[in-house]
């Protein structure tokens, strides 16, 4: 089942994705609410993954045709992170750890534990946020970043310190909101003939949660210098500081849940028109728009950046005032959608289709 | 017959509505007490002269139409008591039974029974019909009870043979059953005494009135039929529930086992940094 309140998230999430990347990467402008887009879009791959188990297990499937199943789209996913890096960020960034290799990761992980008493999961997830903040200090995460960039050496230690703790996107603390997501949807859609969603409740407890995140931010000027430099980082994303990490799953807990109370469980939505509609395509297509906006941005920057001189990578940064990036951004968004649309009326499939042809 | 006998033999027969209440209220008066564990009583909850077109019967009450008896046997007026029980009762799908014995004539239906006798043996009579009424009414309800409850116990057969994670969030569901299903068996049990009773000896018109009724709506074989459906019913609820226990006592191990194990990753992954953090260097 397709709920338009995923679907509209998804959408947020894209949004952002292609505006920021467009200001950062063309003009180099970092933009603070752009932080949202990753957590909300691997909360979604939590949230997408237990609707997709609930209809296999409702199909009849069995346990080990769906763990087949998952780890081989995780394993493409992985996989597609890693061709990703390779053609988009260039071989050189293929170890940086970019959020498809999270969600491959993500999806692995959710398979082992899928079946396992939701405490447990929630305990995963606790350990997962506290281990961020120790891995970092104990890997001595600065050393490994240049100039605002990840930069390891090709070494079995660095690569897997990346993938574990010091990357763009490391499974810890990341792996928390998938796993998050997962949670939240197993209470939200199994069985919703008889409970009703906890959407109140989620809605309260991601408020607190952002007001505890916002706390700590205020009061980290007060902590002790040991945990103000340690435990507590600042809101930053790279590194995903505890603060940032509260504050965004919080907000991506309410937004989840008012959007389920507010969209779904209002029969006026029901019949998906106007921006629904819009919403409808980028979701079904994210993966695709994923890839496609980056190509999109980042080759025509590569090309122009080898055809005038030794570094490909010369522009990235520095092509564009940010004000002809925005426009670009929204120019993007337009053609995407528009050819999405085409794809979706002509019954063409994206990456999701070559992935469910791959590992179904 | 014309409306003007209609109007004579309404005027001299007489409605009695009776209900089954714990605790009988002030003025109302009991007609009959039922043994302690069913802890009923009868009660009169009002009476009038009947009319020729009666109200249907209300939702728990039942309607005793008392006609006192001819010298002869009046087959019109036989024929207008059965269509005055047959419209007190317009849900009832079947037709009313009728049962003569020793000059009292008896209809029966769901909820309503008329009685054409005469005046000296009507409240014997009348004590022994509300008794039938009251066991043969509490068993229709078990049979509707159950016939409710059979989706369900489809649904939740196969947790008796296995139960996960999944079927966690039914137990509730589970228990509300399972004790439905042991109050509809304590209520069977109470009245089951009272239905299979042996015939009393020596026979009086009432004990045999009551018995023929009996009879003629198979009590006994329907409290068989029931008792043998409460036994899946209890079979496989009383499977869920120990399945369910198992498996809860099973998974509060499993969560220790698996805060041990995710306590002893994170041991190891820290382990794991710290050196590959120093080789690195």
């Amino acid at each position: 089942m397709r709920y338009a309140s995923i679907d509209v998230l998804r959408t947020i999430a894209i949004f952002l994705m292609v505006l920021v990347h467009f200001m950062e990467n063309l003009s180099g402008v970092d933009w603070a609410p752009a932080g949202l887009g990753a957590p909300l879009f691997t909360f979604l791959v939590g949230v997408s993954y237990r609707l997709w188990l609930s209809s296999q297990e409702a199909k009849g499937k069995s346990d080990s045709d769906i763990s087949t199943v998952t780890i081989r789209r995780g394993l493409f996913l992985f996989a597609l992170g890693f061709a990703f890096n390779i053609l988009v960020w260039l071989p050189e960034d293929t170890f940086n750890w970019d959020v498809l290799t999270l969600i491959g990761a993500s999806l692995l992980m959710l398979n082992v534990v899928r079946n396992l008493p939701l405490p447990v999961l929630a305990l995963i997830g606790i350990v997962a946020f506290m281990l961020g903040p120790v891995l970092r200090a104990t890997a001595d995460y600065p050393t490994y970043w240049t100039q605002g960039y990840f930069d390891p050496d090709l070494t079995l230690s660095d690569v897997v310190l990346g993938f574990l703790a010091i990357g763009y996107f490391p499974v810890f603390p990341w792996i928390l909101f998938p796993l998050a997501g997962f949670v939240t949807a197993t209470l939200f859609f199994t069985d919703p003939s008889e409970n009703e969603p906890p959407t109140i409740s989620t809605a309260i407890f991601g408020a607190v949660l952002i007001v505890g995140a916002v706390s700590t931010r205020l009061l980290r000027s007060y902590a002790p210098v040991p945990v103000a430099s340690n435990v507590l980082g600042g809101w930053t994303m790279f590194p995903a500081t505890l603060e940032y990490i509260t504050g965004m799953l919080g907000l991506v807990l309410v937004l989840f849940a008012l959007g389920h109370r507010w969209i779904d469980r209002n029969p006026k939505f029901a019949e998906r028109k106007g921006l629904f509609k819009v919403a409808g395509t980028f979701g079904k297509y994210s993966l695709s728009m994923y890839l496609l906006h980056h190509v999109v941005h980042l080759w025509p920057l590569w090309i122009y950046g080898a055809s005038m001189g030794e570094d490909p990578t010369q522009f990235w940064r520095n092509a564009i005032s940010v004000w002809v990036a925005i426009p670009l951004s929204f120019l993007c968004l337009a053609s995407c959608y528009w050819l999405l649309r085409w794809m979706e009326r002509t019954e063409r499939g994206g990456v999701e289709s070559w992935m469910r042809h791959l590992c179904d | 017959m014309r409306l003007s006998e209609h109007n004579q033999i309404a005027s001299s027969s007489e409605v009695e509505h009776v209900a089954f209440v714990t605790e009988a209220a002030a003025g109302q008066t009991v007609l009959i007490e039922f043994p302690e564990p069913i802890k009923r009583r009868a009660v009169l909850v009002r009476s009038s002269p009947a009319s020729s077109h009666p109200q249907p019967v209300p939702a728990n009450e039942l309607l005793i139409l008392s006609v006192p008896a001819p010298v002869e046997e009046d087959p019109n007026l036989l024929a207008w008591v059965r269509d005055w029980v047959g419209a007190a009762t317009p849900d009832n799908d079947h037709k009313s039974q009728m049962i003569a014995f020793q000059g009292a004539q008896i209809f029966w239906a769901p909820g309503c029974i008329a009685l054409v006798t005469h005046p000296d043996r009507r409240a014997a009579v009348r004590k022994a019909l509300i008794e039938f009424a009251y066991y043969e009414n509490e068993l229709r309800a078990i049979e509707r009870d159950l016939g409710f409850l059979w989706p369900d116990l489809e649904a939740h057969a196969p947790l008796a043979f296995e139960f996960d994670e999944k079927s966690v969030r039914k137990r509730q569901q589970l228990s509300k059953r399972f004790q439905q299903i042991l109050a509809i068996r304590a209520r069977l049990a109470r009245i089951t005494p009272h239905v299979l009773c042996p015939h009393l000896h020596p026979p009086t018109l009432a004990s045999q009135v009551g018995e023929r009724l009996r009879e003629r709506t198979r009590l006994t074989h329907r409290l068989e039929f029931i008792s043998g459906q409460l036994e899946v019913f209890e079979r496989v609820y009383d499977l869920c529930g120990q399945r369910a226990s198992d498996f809860m006592l099973a998974r509060t191990g499993h969560t220790l086992e698996w805060v041990i194990i995710i306590l002893l990753l994170t041991q190891t992954i820290l382990v794991g940094v710290e050196l590959m953090s120093t080789l690195g260097k």
